[in-house]
């Protein structure tokens, strides 16, 4: 089985792969959502689906095991949770993860032993491979976990942008994108009545109808959208937390394709929840 | 010998920061001559941080990076390393607390250019931070279960092993503690400085490449060590001549 450019040189059981018959399901991990403990460190639970029976047997004798690997780059937190069960409860310290942090789960050789398997593909028929301890037997879906995205405030334009004073001499307004949050530049008066009226629910519905949205879609379009946003793997936090929403909210899962300019518009409108609209509805209410 | 205040920890605001950047881009680099940086408006751009004391240690540009290392990991050991990961807290400590150490230990070494500035006090890379890859290096290769908790630190921030913390930093293995241990046990004990560069260089790309078909994250210390001295055996017969 070939991984990452890497072939295994014996069969390993995976998604889409005919090593093993049946191969892993598409949805071999179920997660559920990630919740805080009493001392506020993170906890995640999840759950395997590996019904392959010889290799089930395997682990019942100790001759194999399961884990998940977790890597935090930025705060170079690197661990190896084992388990001979399917169920997983993995807490994570608020002190030592942030940012992305992956997950892989694997079903690993915990000794070296002769393996042989009645479900290999018909190429090994009654072949025997030597196992060592740490080889792969079963590669399951990987994931990861945005700890730096604003989940409890995903709809707040606030979780992708923010404004900052621009530097002397500068008159106009101007976005960087290279930034985690979107970064809205504005001489320092128009900066100073921005936090002044964008504070007031009368005025709040006129400001993210110009300014927000217009920011966001001169950002959108300027973007070289290249891939598929569903397909992306971003390093900056305004694109990822745009990549979760449109992944995980119904009404916005249509306009995942973003080298379609049409949807960009859409999308920024659908993102900040019809600013124009609440803006005519905050006047009209007002008449 | 380091003190802890009676104040909070200061860092500067992500702001600053990036006014930091911008400006050593444009090649502003004149307020690193003086004895001390001069922050703007300091209490708009430096802030307390809830919760964590302030302290303070003396670190010394004559004295080896392993020292200072010690020294300064020992002060800020309780630093989460969730605060060790934030740019601004590294940038504050760089230009405020130990603006002259740094100025000190790169100053002589380095070109005082853009390069020098970015690499040292702010962070191009992180791993060229001049406090960051000190306490990380210790974070990374201490190991509490030995008397002496810093034996491997000292093999990676031995000055003459620069090059083994050039290319072992850039691995994802340096920061899996059993790997860290194993390899570092095998480079304490292995003297030779003959084509040392190039021996480390090997070595971690050895294990760079058994990562595809073996799960090293599964692996315990010994492994580490002991395929290191495989991946020496391999070294010395592909080389035809043993390195000893």
């Amino acid at each position: 089985m070939s991984q990452n450019n890497f072939s295994y040189p014996y069969p390993v059981l995976a998604v889409g792969t005919d090593d093993i018959v049946p191969a892993l399901c598409k949805d071999n991990v179920i997660l559920e959502p990630i919740t805080k403990d009493d001392e506020g460190d993170y906890v995640l639970k999840l759950s395997l689906v590996m019904e392959d029976e010889c290799l089930n047997n395997y682990i019942a004798e100790g001759v194999a095991e399961y884990i998940v690997e977790i890597d935090c780059p930025t705060t170079h937190y690197r661990r190896c949770i084992k388990s001979s069960s399917k169920k997983f409860e993995i807490k994570l310290p608020k002190r030592e993860v942030a940012n992305r942090v992956n997950f892989h789960p694997l079903l690993i050789a915990r000794n070296d032993f002769k393996y042989s398997n009645p479900n290999f593909h018909e190429d090994y028929e009654n072949e025997i491979f030597d196992m060592d301890l740490g080889d792969v037997l079963a590669v399951f879906n990987e994931f990861h976990y945005d700890f730096d995205i604003e989940y409890s405030n995903l709809k707040a334009y606030s979780s992708i942008m923010v404004f900052r004073e621009a530097p002397e001499g500068q008159e106009e307004i101007s976005y960087i994108t290279d930034e985690d949050k979107i970064v809205i530049e504005m001489p320092a008066k128009a900066l100073e009545q921005y936090r002044q009226f964008s504070q007031d629910p009368q005025y709040a519905p006129a400001i993210h109808a110009s300014v927000v949205q217009s920011a966001l879609v001169a950002v959108l379009l300027q973007e070289d959208w290249k891939t598929h946003i569903g397909d992306g793997d971003y390093e900056l936090l305004w694109k990822r937390t745009i990549h979760y929403r449109v992944n995980h909210e119904e009404d916005l899962k249509k306009y995942r394709d973003l080298t379609e300019k049409e949807n960009l518009f859409r999308l920024s409108q659908k993102l900040l929840r019809d600013p124009v609209q609440r803006m005519f509805d905050k006047i009209t209410s007002e008449l | 010998m380091h003190t802890i205040n009676d104040s909070l920890q200061q860092t500067f605001s992500k702001d600053y920061v990036y006014s930091l950047k911008k400006s050593v881009k444009n090649g502003n680099i004149e307020a690193y001559s003086n004895d001390t940086f001069e922050v703007e408006d300091p209490s708009k751009n430096i802030y307390k941080m809830p919760g964590i004391m302030g302290r303070k240690v003396v670190l010394d540009a004559s004295k080896s990076d392993y020292e200072n290392a010690i020294a300064f990991y020992e002060a800020y050991k309780d630093i989460s390393p969730l605060i060790a990961s934030q740019e601004s807290f590294w940038v504050y400590l760089t230009h405020v607390e130990y603006f002259e150490y740094v100025k000190k230990r790169w100053f002589g070494q380095e070109e005082m250019s853009v390069s020098t500035i970015q690499k040292r006090f702010l962070m191009s890379s992180k791993w060229d931070n001049a406090l960051y890859r000190l306490w990380w290096s210790v974070y990374l290769t201490k190991d509490e279960s030995l008397e002496n908790p810093y034996v491997y630190t000292e093999v990676i921030l031995r000055a003459k092993n620069s090059d083994l913390l050039q290319n072992f930093s850039k691995s994802k293995l340096y920061r899996l503690a059993s790997a860290s241990h194993g390899i570092l046990k095998f480079f304490s004990e292995y003297e030779s400085r003959k084509k040392f560069s190039e021996v480390n260089r090997h070595i971690i790309q050895y294990f760079n490449r058994l990562s595809g078909v073996k799960k090293l994250v599964y692996m315990n210390e010994d492994f580490f060590y002991e395929t290191a001295k495989t991946a020496l055996t391999f070294y010395n017969l592909k080389n035809a001549t043993v390195i000893d």
